[in-house]
């Protein structure tokens, strides 16, 4: 109630009077000299003056004043007249009356406040307002955190008044407070104090991280709310914990950090992009979340944990649907740092460090191979391939793991400067990455620069600019393509084969110990990679985003903001294929034989650019208004047009006239060019009103229609509506006597969103390669409501290619809108002194209407391969429903603070429905995945083991009443036959397990004394099992050559020896589909993400060279990662994928935080 | 303060003004739609080509039919080949077995894309009309080809002869006797309309020879024996076909669309666009590697090899013979074998070949130029076209129809003579009774014709399929037996998913 009553009177005090300049002006000189104040009341009372001066100026008369005396003055030189000339004479006077006498017939008013004299106008110095502050005595003092830093730009107010101040950059302030007033110190993040005078005039305050920090204000929707009246489901991570890490991208920095968001770093590469999802999979399309940076959207990837304020994470319908069309996985708002005036900051940050695997698990060496592959062929009726006097030759081997492993090296450097002057505020960042990661061969570079600029071009009329420019270069040899990474090639590679000395033509590498043909012609991983590393440009990455927006304040409360964008993407990818002759054993001189190589006139070059551009122009009217003091009401209209525009171009030649002439137009023969291109458009009007009564009712409600060019023009528009509602309890007068609850909020909210991005990638595994790798894989479901001509179907006449066109796709004009309906319920709790605070939220999300690929009968002609052809149809349903906490404890005693945060998410994910007919269906060639109703999307199935055949006899016995898969013999995996039939086969797959966690969970905590600070990070996903197809190859024949983890030393060897792990034998009778059991393994972890240990080296001794703030600090990134998963890492999506992928280094870096 | 209402308002005007209609209309960039493609001649070719480039889609499918019958085993103990699946159990809706499910998606691929161009083709105006019946008639050809290959297959198989729309999407089978009908019709149509040849660019595509050989064909298989002499018969009588002189270089490559091909599947360009696969079937060579990596995945076995006859005419006897050592069985015998096949000593590119380097003892030579090279793999480019149907074939149709109409006539012999003369083989002995003869023609087709895919469909329509199949184990190298060979299995599964799918559709009885 106090608080409204301030604003009121201020805004008044801004708007009505015709002298408000002229005040503002003499208010800043009252706070400027009061700053200057001592302590002391007496001086002008015991201060007596003896002047003699004749026709001189008041100016002269002040200045002989203030160099006889410890008075000064302080006045406005256009306000009063200090050339008019005087004659002053006094003999031991008063000060009082020698200014009463010298400006008696001037209309000059004076005040003195101790040493200092104020001079103005009478007319002002009678103002109401400036009296109390005369009476006032000074009070000085620091604002500190918790950790005893400076805290610049704390709001300090005297209660009751609009009196008051900021800190200065060391935490400073000085204010005049009335000797019984109370100053209410209040700061972002932090709880608000409120301290009463008592008479002192120094007060130290510190300020202590919010409980639920009631002050704090989140990001919303086209907006900002304050955080304790959310009544829909919005999770913050703030600039403190996006910079306490030892991350790359703001997608890594909120792994762990938030409940109901899964973050997945899917290839532990440098520059490797990660995965999000937010409560868990809600479409059978695209499930990445919508991410808007600065209202733009962008890509969280290439951001810099250093470049944001805050990142704010709308995970329900009432906050997300204002986003409607895009919403339905969630919106991530990135907002990135802006300067502000009068505070010019300059910060460097650094950090560098080593990285290593973090954990390598065992492998068979040369000998152990060597004997195991034997086994295999015997245990065949084959002949055994290696002579044991080669075995006993072998040793260990080559260790082609290691071979290709390094040690990393990370550097990042960040400057940023902000402030501002009174009409233009700044803030420039650089941001520097350069990071070399574990495997031979692989880095990433990157480049960022980001300006912020606004500036109040008159009262009612604010422009201003964000502007993103990014440039990367990644690299990284995966084995023939994108399918192997380089560390599981090696990992197959054979150990029996030495490595090669010198180059490519060099000798060394005796391949004749290669017991499979293709390991025969392959290059070893090392020559490999660096050959491939070569002859190209690292595919150089730009994308710039820049926007433009102007914001009008019409009248008092009412805004316009229009905001233009625009996001380049531009990349270019140049790939030479040299010619090379790659030798055997024996090398060229020994006479050796040529394994593999590519003569000169087959030199071939391949460039693609991609040249993507997105427009985004938002039009939004808001109106904020309190009514007698106790309504609030704010209202938002808004108007939002998108469009995207994706093309490529690519061009092919060969035949060059040497390996280093690698020019496109050099190539002369074969040259082949394409062009891929389209385009998809967006347009939303949408409405929110919030409500609430003092706080303690809040209400919001939105809608938003929305139309996508991806929908014939009958389904083309959809309405998105919520609601939500908040009741704050312990606002309440009955819960005035329960102390231990500090605030109490429960909250609803109901909400329908909407999706239209299917088909950005489809299951089929070739696409998923593509997809994850390739930026030209475009939506497959673009232009579903068209038949098109697909003019890749030619063919050759008398030699010469001709052109073909078909339809190649069903055109399905009924496609309309996915709809996602979300209920949640949410409660949130300050309890024990603001020292605990909790959060809990239920979720159930629905989703119906889902765009599926709907099999179509091959007599359609419209087919996919050996697969049933489709198209999309609104067909599916899917169904989440989840549980998330977060418990945020507090605790300090002297000098010593400690907070500790848990968050925990229980997922749970079922489809609901299918196409009509179907209740389950494969989602890749080798059955890995289906879709199954009851079951979560992609369910992980396989063959059920029930153990290994001991004993002959147990095989005859089963044979007795079982058809088995073929001739199985003692040591062989016994299937279950699931559905009872008698016959062990295909239709006895069963689901083995969620590809998506059911329980996500992440633990923080933060510890500080004195300037030392450390901080702990753990996370984990749990309940989750994937499917690789790297272990388990020594049970699937085709691949029994190549090398592998150790696990299959406890394979089957005899009767009683395991029944867990069948016999090695080279057939194909212990693998009935790529869906072997034994390739499924539970992917649950708990990684130890990040310690850190910091040390503040106090002011008093930054200072004397300049420095404001220094803070150094070590980390260990990824410390230690605890799960039962046999591989390079754990960290996969569910989905398929044919091998393991490059592991996550563990990474010590040192770095520093300089501010001047 | 008025000026900044307008301002605001005017901003709000023009965004809403400029913001017009079409802003959302984003129709595909880099394809036509179908509804505006058709304009002109050009167009309509272009719809014609996609219709043969449906014959891509599958290439396995030719080279892997030997696979089932007791010509072939394949790389994989046949757990991937139709009938070695169904040894080893795993003939499922979802098992690896893909194979019934590839060719009956390929059989409607080509069907619909034909029906798609004859439907948007014949009402165009800007087509001539000679034009015009010859795209259709091309059309009309690979249509009922398609069909042809579905029935012998499948049986009954829905009869689609429009591109498929929302109230067709899920068809119930028409009879065989039905397609047959269509097959007969759409054949004789394609023929009016097609030249016996093609000149410069069009060469390679249907001739009136092609569409002549399937009907006759067709009608064989129906045992509609007069009917399928007079097709044949037709053919030969086009004085632009005939047999080539020499059997060895049929198979070499650029011999390519000769007078005796009078149907092939076009592969070879020089800038290698489109991908035989038939380097699948060639061996590396100088290693005791088949399979995934070391190719030579189609494996011939002892059983052609026996089939093939003496230099004199007389059958080969393997009666104790060490087969599996013996190197001069391979002597004095129909040169075919030779040329058909690599057996033990013979030259492989510059070096023995050697028995070991193959499980079955041998490897095909039919359509084997090289040695499996990485640098020609890497091109995916075998110089060779897949020939469907050949002059010879033709002549053997016809002697096996009229055999069966007339009896043992000196048209019949001239005809299977002219095959076995042009090889240096002797003519066949007179006195051979109608059934003497019909079992001299059928081990001609098997030899002249051995891994050209023809086998597995002779074997159906002479119902020889189980026997077979059943003594396929005794042959070297095949690992797996098929104790009962259940007479359902002469017609194929449809695929479950189909079933699924189509709710329509009933599946084969025994299934």
């Amino acid at each position: 109630m106090k608080k409204s009553l301030t604003q009121a009177v201020h805004l008044k005090l801004i708007c009505c009077s015709q002298s408000f300049k002229i005040m503002r002006n003499t208010l800043l000189l009252l706070l400027l000299c009061v700053f200057q104040v001592f302590a002391g009341t007496s001086y002008s009372q015991a201060t007596r003056l003896t002047m003699d001066l004749q026709d001189v100026t008041v100016k002269e008369v002040l200045s002989q004043i203030e160099e006889n005396s410890e008075f000064f003055f302080l006045y406005n030189t256009k306000l009063i007249d200090v050339n008019r000339r005087v004659s002053v004479k006094t003999d031991n006077e008063l000060i009082e009356p020698i200014l009463s006498h010298l400006f008696k017939e001037d209309r000059v008013a004076h005040i003195i406040v101790d040493r200092q004299i104020i001079l103005s106008p009478q007319n002002l110095a009678k103002h109401n307002l400036l009296l109390p502050m005369i009476q006032q005595q000074p009070v000085t003092g620091k604002v500190t955190d918790s950790d005893g830093n400076p805290l610049t730009g704390v709001n300090i107010v005297v209660k009751g008044t609009v009196v008051g101040t900021i800190t200065d950059i060391d935490g400073n302030y000085s204010i005049n407070v009335p000797p019984d007033g109370i100053l209410v110190f209040s700061f972002v993040g932090m709880q608000t104090k409120e301290i009463p005078v008592e008479g002192r005039n120094s007060i130290n305050v510190d300020m202590e991280e919010g409980a639920t920090g009631l002050g704090e204000v989140v990001v919303v929707g086209y907006g900002t709310q304050k955080k304790i009246n959310l009544t829909g489901s919005v999770a913050s991570v703030t600039e403190d914990e996006l910079v306490k890490q030892s991350v790359t991208s703001a997608a890594q920095a909120i792994q762990g950090r938030v409940t109901g968001v899964e973050v997945i770093r899917n290839n532990g590469a440098p520059g490797a992009g990660a995965v999000i999802r937010i409560r868990g999979l809600g479409t059978f399309g695209n499930t990445t979340p919508l991410v808007i940076i600065d209202g733009i959207e962008g890509d969280i990837n290439l951001i810099s944990p250093n470049e944001i304020e805050s990142i704010n994470i709308l995970k329900d319908a009432s906050s997300a649907a204002i986003y409607g069309a895009r919403a339905a996985n969630g919106v991530i708002l990135v907002t990135t740092k802006r300067g502000q005036s009068g505070r010019t900051m300059v910060q460097y940050n650094m950090n560098a460090g080593f990285s290593q695997p973090v954990r390598i698990p065992g492998y068979l060496n040369a000998q152990e191979f060597s004997i195991l592959w034997n086994e295999a062929l015997v245990s065949a009726n084959q002949t055994p391939f290696y002579t044991n006097e080669e075995i006993a030759a072998f040793g260990e081997g080559t260790d082609w793991v290691r071979a290709v492993l390094q040690n990393g090296f990370r550097q990042n450097h960040n400057l940023q400067f902000s402030g501002g002057t009174q009409h233009l505020r700044y803030a420039l960042s650089a941001d520097y990455l350069d990071e070399t990661g574990i495997v031979i061969n692989s880095w990433y570079k990157r480049y960022n620069v980001r300006l912020n600029l606004e500036s109040d071009v008159t009262k009612w009329l604010t422009i201003g600019t964000n502007n993103f420019v990014s440039h990367s270069k990644q690299h990284e040899t995966p084995y023939y393509g994108y399918e192997t990474p380089l560390v599981v090639y090696a990992l197959e590679y054979t150990p029996t084969i030495s490595p090669k000395v010198g180059g490519m033509e060099g000798t060394g590498g005796p391949n004749h110990n290669a017991p499979n043909e293709s390991e025969y012609w392959a290059m070893d991983p090392v020559t490999y990679s660096n050959f491939y590393s070569g002859n190209r440009n690292y595919f150089p990455k730009y994308t710039l985003t820049s926007s433009f927006f102007a914001d009008f304040r019409i009248a008092e409360g009412l805004h316009f903001r229009t905001t233009l964008g625009m996001n380049k993407y531009f990349a270019n990818n140049k790939v030479f294929y040299p010619s090379y002759t790659y030798y055997d054993s024996l090398g060229e001189d020994g006479g050796g034989s040529i394994v593999s190589e590519r003569l000169p006139q087959d030199r071939y070059l391949t460039q693609t650019s991609y040249d993507n551009i997105a427009y985004t122009f938002t039009n939004l009217l808001t109106y904020t208004r309190t009514f007698d003091e106790a309504h609030h009401l704010t209202v938002l209209l808004g108007h939002n047009d998108q469009k995207y525009v994706d093309k490529n171009f690519t061009a092919v030649a060969y035949n060059f006239p040497s390996n280093d002439l690698q020019m496109l137009s050099l190539g002369t023969e074969r040259q082949n060019v394409g062009e891929n291109a389209n385009h998809w458009a967006l347009r939303s009007y949408f409405g929110r009103l919030n409500y609430d009564y003092l706080g303690r009712y809040l209400v919001e409600f939105s809608v938003r229609r929305d139309a996508s060019s991806r929908f014939a023009e009958k389904y083309r528009w959809g309405t998105f509506p919520s609601g939500s509602v908040g009741w704050r309890i312990s606002d309440e007068s009955f819960m005035s006597d329960v102390d231990w609850i500090d605030d109490l909020k429960v909250r609803a909210s109901y909400g329908v969103l909407g999706g239209q991005d299917f088909g950005e990638f489809s299951w089929n595994s070739s696409e998923m390669v593509r997809t994850n790798f390739d930026l030209s894989a475009q939506p497959i479901g673009l232009y579903e409501h068209y038949a098109t001509m697909n003019l890749g179907t030619s063919y050759p006449f008398n030699h010469v290619y001709n052109t073909g066109a078909s339809v190649t796709s069903y055109a399905n004009p009924e496609i309309k809108w996915e709809v996602a309906k979300i209920t949640n319920i949410g409660l949130d709790m300050t309890i024990l002194r603001g020292s605990l605070v909790v959060n809990a939220e239920y979720f159930i999300k629905n989703t119906t209407d889902l765009i599926l690929p709907v099999q179509l009968p091959a007599t359609t002609g419209i087919i996919n391969g050996s697969l049933l052809g489709s198209y999309y149809g609104n067909v599916g349903e899917m169904k989440n429903t989840g549980f998330e906490y977060a418990l945020h404890y507090f605790k300090r005693s002297g000098d010593f603070r400690f907070d500790i945060r848990y968050t925990g998410t229980h997922l749970h994910n079922e489809i609901v429905k299918l196409q009509e007919g179907i209740d389950s269906y494969f989602l890749d060639a080798n059955y890995a995945h289906q879709h199954k109703i009851g079951a979560p999307y992609g369910a992980v199935s396989g063959f059920n083991i029930i153990g290994v055949y001991q004993t002959q006899e147990e095989v005859d016995a089963r044979l007795a009443t079982i058809q088995e898969r073929g001739a199985v013999a003692p040591g062989d995996y016994i299937y279950d036959d699931t559905n009872g039939d008698g016959i062990v086969d295909g239709e006895d797959v069963i689901v083995l397990g969620s590809p998506l966690p059911t329980y996500i969970f992440g633990l923080t905590a933060n510890a500080s004394y004195k300037g030392f600070d450390m901080n702990i990070h753990v996370q984990g996903d749990l309940g989750k099992v994937i499917h690789t197809s790297t272990r388990g190859r020594f049970n699937f024949s085709y691949y029994t050559y190549l090398n592998n983890f150790d696990y299959v030393l406890d394979r089957w060897t005899g009767p009683g020896s395991t029944n867990e792990s069948a016999r090695l034998v080279a057939s194909s009778i212990n693998e009935l589909s790529n869906s072997h059991p034994t390739r499924v393994q539970d992917a649950s972890y708990a990684k130890i993400r990040h310690i850190e240990l910091g040390y503040t080296i106090p002011a008093r001794f930054t200072s004397r060279i300049g420095v404001q703030h220094l803070r150094v600090f070590g980390n260990v990134a990824n410390l230690a990662c605890f799960t039962n998963y046999i591989g390079f890492e754990v960290e996969k999506t569910g989905s398929y994928q044919r091998t393991d992928i490059t592991p996550q280094a563990r990474t010590i870096s040192f770095g520093a935080t300089v501010q001047f | 303060m008025k000026t900044r209402y307008l301002i605001i308002i005017s901003i709000f005007l023009v965004s809403l003004i400029s913001c017009n209609k079409d802003f959302l209309e984003c129709p595909p960039l880099a394809e036509p739609a179908s509804a505006t493609f058709f304009t002109d001649e050009a167009s309509a070719i272009m719809a014609v080509t996609g219709v043969y480039n449906a014959l891509h889609t599958f290439p396995l499918l030719h080279e892997w039919e030997d696979a089932l019958t007791d010509n072939e085993r394949w790389y994989l103990d046949g757990a991937t080949a139709l009938y070695g699946a169904l040894a080893h159990g795993l003939e499922t809706p979802i098992g690896n077995n893909s194979y019934t499910r590839r060719a009956w998606n390929h059989g409607y691929l080509i069907i619909q894309r034909a029906n798609s161009a004859i439907e948007n083709i014949e009402p165009m105006e800007t087509v001539s009309d000679n034009l015009k019946n010859r795209l259709i008639a091309e059309c009309k050809f690979l249509r009922g080809w398609a069909y042809h290959f579905l029935i012998w297959r499948f049986g009954d198989v829905p009869l689609l002869l429009n591109p498929t729309s929302e109230q067709e999407l899920y068809p119930s089978r028409s009879p065989k006797a039905e397609v047959v009908q269509q097959i007969y019709k759409d054949l004789a149509e394609a023929a009016q309309y097609l030249p016996a040849t093609w000149t410069g660019s069009d060469i390679g595509r249907v001739t009136k020879g092609a569409a002549l050989g399937f009907l006759a064909k067709e009608y064989l298989f129906n045992e509609e024996w007069a009917n399928a002499a007079a097709a044949a018969k037709q053919v030969m009588d086009i004085p632009e076909y005939g047999l080539y002189e020499n059997y060895l270089e049929l198979w070499a490559p650029g011999v390519n669309n000769t007078k005796e091909g009078l149907f092939e599947i076009q592969y070879w360009t020089p800038n290698g666009e489109f991908r035989s696969t038939l380097y699948y079937r060639w061996l590396r060579g100088d290693a005791a590697n088949t399979g995934a990596s070391g190719y030579g995945w189609s494996m011939v076995l002892q059983d052609l090899v026996n089939a093939f006859e003496n230099a004199d005419g007389t059958p080969f006897d393997p009666t104790g013979i060490d087969l599996h050592n013996d190197n001069n069985q391979y002597e004095n015998r129909d040169p075919r074998l030779k040329i058909s096949i690599f057996c033990d000593g013979m030259d492989y590119f510059g070096q023995p070949y050697q028995r070991s380097w193959s499980p079955t003892d041998y490897a095909w030579r039919k359509y084997t130029i090289g040695k499996y090279d990485p640098l020609l793999i890497s091109n995916r480019n075998a110089p060779l076209n897949w020939k469907m149907l050949r002059y010879a074939e033709v002549l053997l149709i016809y002697a096996e129809a009229e055999n069966e109409a007339d009896g043992p006539v000196t048209e019949v012999h001239d005809a299977v003579n002219r095959v076995r003369s042009r090889v240096g083989m002797p003519d066949l002995p007179a006195g051979l009774s109608k059934d003497e003869m019909r079992e001299r023609i059928y081990n001609e087709r098997r030899v002249e014709l051995c891994s050209e895919g023809t086998r597995l469909e002779d074997l159906i329509r002479w119902r020889k399929l189980k026997e077979v199949m059943e003594r396929k184990h005794l042959n070297q190298g095949v690992n797996y037996v098929i104790a009962n060979f259940d007479e359902f299995r002469y017609l194929w599964p449809i695929h479950q998913q189909e079933i699924d799918v189509n709710p329509n559709l009933e599946q084969n009885p025994g299934y």
